[in-house]
């Protein structure tokens, strides 16, 4: 089926070949991981969720392993990365994307305060029990302060929470707006929706959520030590609030289109009907997106607990991670396979080892996970690590 | 004397201010010098834009030139041209870019031209889309069948490009 | 259909002007002396702020010929492939539309199948280039300034400056601009800038056979493109965008997007 009479499938000359590829497919997926991670730690801070306690820092961590990599896909993405800085250094206001430079450093250094007033005590603490150039090391990361009184401890709590408290609306910020670059794209009816911010916050936390519980379920597994089942049981509830939420307004913005049948339905019914059918509407909708609602309902309304909680919880955010990735997906490459002549659909190729190609694009994926296991060498990421236990 | 529970937050704000400092100045070196600030682009990319070399010269090159020995010369071509049913064709219509083909008296860049029917018909085709008022080749043309003129025949047998009739 | 006219900005072309002359003697002094002057240097006695230029395609003059591709691409050195200016032909029957464009139209059309044409109700080539439009989607998103209108209305790339993150590409309603696959910026028509800053015409109007395609500035009262807003009988692509097109077409069918 094609769009608007047309007999034959013409695109116009330059829209032949995808030019947002499979980094921009993974660029806003990094930058929801950070959001995701970031809301968690934040809910235990601010929202006095007790169940997160345990995982605050967890989240806080991986949120700053995801966030290394957010920009990573941009500057590989760029034709020209060697002139990056060029918007940061003459950002054009009027442009939605001129400003993330800016948001994303913000929130980075952000992250980096949180994360340095909750480890400074271990940072004093490493300080003093090793020398030479492991001390030179340690000493900088305290800034050569190294005496954690109870003064300055309650008065790192008190800023600790109030960064938690700033950071959400940066979070929703820094991802609505990666929303926000898309929805405010008129020339492309798959992108022009004002729901477009939204959509991208709510699978933001969906995914970083899901993410979480992945990462977690695979550390505790991996080192041997107990799964905390009251904290899956709660992150898996606001994981099942945040779904719907997700999905509702997704199905929503679809719906209204058709149901309004005007110029962008003319476009949109038969991208859904074509191009994007198996991607969105079988693998989107209905396998990643129905089945994990239905698994979480269950687990959340039916009391289920302990093993069967844990392999339904892993299962439904297995699924959900894979929802967000393949929504990012349909978004990014659906819109770009409408062409600019309303008249016929332009077809996106997998590459492997080129620039944006699948190889890259998994490299930087598996990024943050390698950092995060390196810094876990480092650093004490739950209460019941052994460097901690051990003192 | 004990040091102020703040002391570290002092130390990050320096570490903080530093950085930014840093950066403003960075950010002041790497603007470009000619940028316009009310319009936001850089203003020596309009002159650099400007210099791009032509590579069609267009008429004003050709007209009056005596260039070339008759029947090839170009003032009697030009003339017969703009009084005929090409007028308005240009010369690099048909012949290419000529910007460079002669400076000082000196021919820096031949005019090639492979006068095959290809050139005619890439407007003389009959196609659909064309205007109907617009003279295309068809073989069952009157004339063209009674002198058996097929799409192969040779145009410039009958018709002169510069005074086509 | 102009942005308004702002003494800031004369003021600032006077003193640019002045300081790009001698950059672009520099530039000069590297190619074949006397055609130079016209060919190859800005014109000094050039005023930007005097001109309210539009492009013109007549719809019903053009044959396909694509004399005004090749010449584009050559003009510009535009790389295979791509293109900042194209045709297309349309053909219109009862049961839809048929559209094409083979190689952007460059070496012209072929004769369309026999059982289209029965069905023909209406054919015609449409020529497209950018439209320089005077409320640009292109020149808003770009995130650091390297897309710009021009002082004298032209929708410009700065090579030197741009990016490459091709947000202006998806912003385009139009689908005029590319990633140019050999200098790896964004690029697109610019009405041969560099041609009308020294009083030349763009290479696709130079080279246009029937006079499909016109340039002109509106506010000449002798230029025949004056005559056409007078006329008021044009249309412009995708009006629903309200990009403010300057790229006026005449005899524009409906069906045309």
């Amino acid at each position: 089926m094609l769009p608007n009479e047309s007999l034959v499938n013409f695109i116009f000359p330059n829209n032949a070949h995808i030019d947002w590829s499979l980094m921009i497919v993974i660029y806003p997926y990094i930058t929801g991981l950070v959001a995701g991670a970031f809301v968690v730690s934040s809910l235990y801070h601010v929202f006095r969720i007790r169940e997160f306690e345990g995982i605050a820092r967890f989240a806080l961590v991986a949120a700053f392993c995801f966030g290394l990599f957010a920009a990573v896909p941009l500057l590989v993405h760029l034709a020209q990365p060697q002139r990056a800085f060029n918007i940061f250094f003459t950002t054009h206001l009027t442009s939605a994307m001129s400003v993330f430079g800016y948001v994303y450093s913000s929130y980075m250094v952000l992250l980096m305060v949180e994360l340095w007033l909750t480890y400074r005590d271990y940072f004093i603490e490493r300080a003093k029990e090793t020398s030479g150039l492991q001390r030179v090391v340690w000493t900088a990361l305290t800034l050569g302060v190294t005496e954690y009184t109870p003064e300055s401890a309650r008065i790192d709590y008190r800023l600790t929470t109030f960064l938690a408290a700033i950071g959400i609306p940066w979070a929703c910020v820094l991802h609505g707006y990666v929303g926000f670059i898309f929805g405010s794209v008129k020339a492309n009816a798959w992108w022009a929706t004002p729901l477009q911010p939204i959509i991208f916050l709510m699978s933001a936390i969906v995914s970083g959520m899901a993410m979480l519980c992945l990462m977690y379920s695979f550390v505790r597994w991996r080192t041997g030590r107990p799964y905390d089942y009251a904290m899956i049981r709660k992150l898996m509830t606001f994981l099942w609030g945040f779904v719907i939420i997700d999905f509702t307004i997704e199905v929503l913005e679809v719906f209204y289109v058709y149901y309004e049948h005007g110029h962008h339905w003319s476009l949109i019914g038969p991208l859904l009907s074509g191009p994007l059918y198996n991607s969105f509407v079988i693998t989107q909708m209905l396998i990643l997106s129905a089945i994990p609602f239905l698994v979480l309902a269950v687990v959340v309304i039916r009391a289920i607990d302990r093993k069967p909680l844990l392999y339904l919880a892993n299962f439904a955010s297995l699924l959900l991670v894979l929802q967000v990735l393949v929504m990012r997906f349909n978004v990014v490459i659906g819109g770009q396979n409408i062409s600019k002549s309303d008249r016929g659909f332009a077809t996106f190729h997998f590459e492997i080892l080129a620039k944006e190609g699948v190889l890259p694009a998994l490299i930087i994926l598996a990024a943050p996970f390698v950092v995060y296991y390196i810094l876990s060498r480092f650093i004490p990421i739950f209460d019941d690590d052994e460097r901690l236990t051990a003192r | 004397m004990k040091p102020s529970p703040r002391s570290h937050l002092y130390r990050l704000l320096l570490v903080l201010a530093v950085a930014g400092a840093g950066f403003v100045g960075l950010r002041q070196l790497a603007i470009p010098d000619s940028w316009d600030e009310e319009h936001w682009y850089r203003g020596d990319a309009l002159d650099e834009l400007a210099a791009q070399p032509s590579r069609f010269g267009g008429n004003a090159s050709c007209e009056g030139s005596s260039c070339h020995e008759p029947p090839a010369n170009h003032k009697a071509n030009y003339d017969a041209l703009s009084q005929g049913l090409h007028a308005g064709v240009a010369c690099e219509s048909c012949h290419g870019p000529l910007a460079r083909h002669a400076a000082d008296g000196e021919k820096l860049d031949h005019a090639r031209l492979n006068v095959a029917n290809e050139l005619c018909l890439g407007c003389h085709q009959e196609l659909i889309a064309r205007p109907q008022n617009f003279p295309q080749f068809s073989e069952t043309l009157l004339y063209h069948e009674l002198l058996n003129v097929r799409e192969t025949s040779p145009c410039r047998a009958c018709h002169n490009p510069h005074e086509p009739a | 259909m102009k942005q308004p006219e702002t003494n800031g900005r004369r003021v600032f072309l006077s003193k640019l002007l002045g300081g790009g002359v001698a950059a672009a003697g520099a530039l000069m002094g590297l190619r074949a002396p006397a055609l130079a002057k016209v060919l190859e240097g800005p014109d000094e006695g050039f005023d930007p702020g005097e001109h309210d230029y539009v492009f013109v395609v007549d719809i019903q003059k053009c044959i396909g010929c694509g004399n005004c591709v090749r010449a584009c691409g050559i003009e510009n050195n535009v790389p295979e492939g791509q293109f900042r200016t194209w045709i297309e032909r349309y053909v219109v029957t009862h049961e839809g539309v048929h559209v094409d464009s083979p190689e952007g139209g460059m070496n012209g059309f072929e004769a369309i199948d026999p059982a289209l044409r029965e069905q023909a109700i209406n054919a015609f080539f449409v020529p497209k280039l950018c439209n320089h439009c005077a409320e640009a989607p292109c020149v808003q998103v770009c995130p650091v300034g390297a897309t710009f209108t021009s002082p004298e209305g032209f929708v410009l790339v700065d090579p030197e400056h741009c990016i490459g993150c091709g947000y202006c590409i998806q912003a385009c309603p139009y689908g005029v601009r590319f990633m140019n696959k050999e200098r790896r910026v964004a690029d697109k028509c610019t009405w041969c800038y560099h041609r009308i800053r020294r009083g030349q015409q763009p290479a696709c109007v130079t080279v246009c056979p029937t006079g499909s395609r016109s340039f002109g500035d509106t506010r000449d009262e002798n230029d025949p493109v004056a005559q056409i807003l007078k006329d008021d009988q044009w249309d412009v692509l995708k009006p629903g965008m309200h990009t403010q097109c300057q790229v006026l077409y005449v005899g524009l069918p409906r069906v045309v997007v």
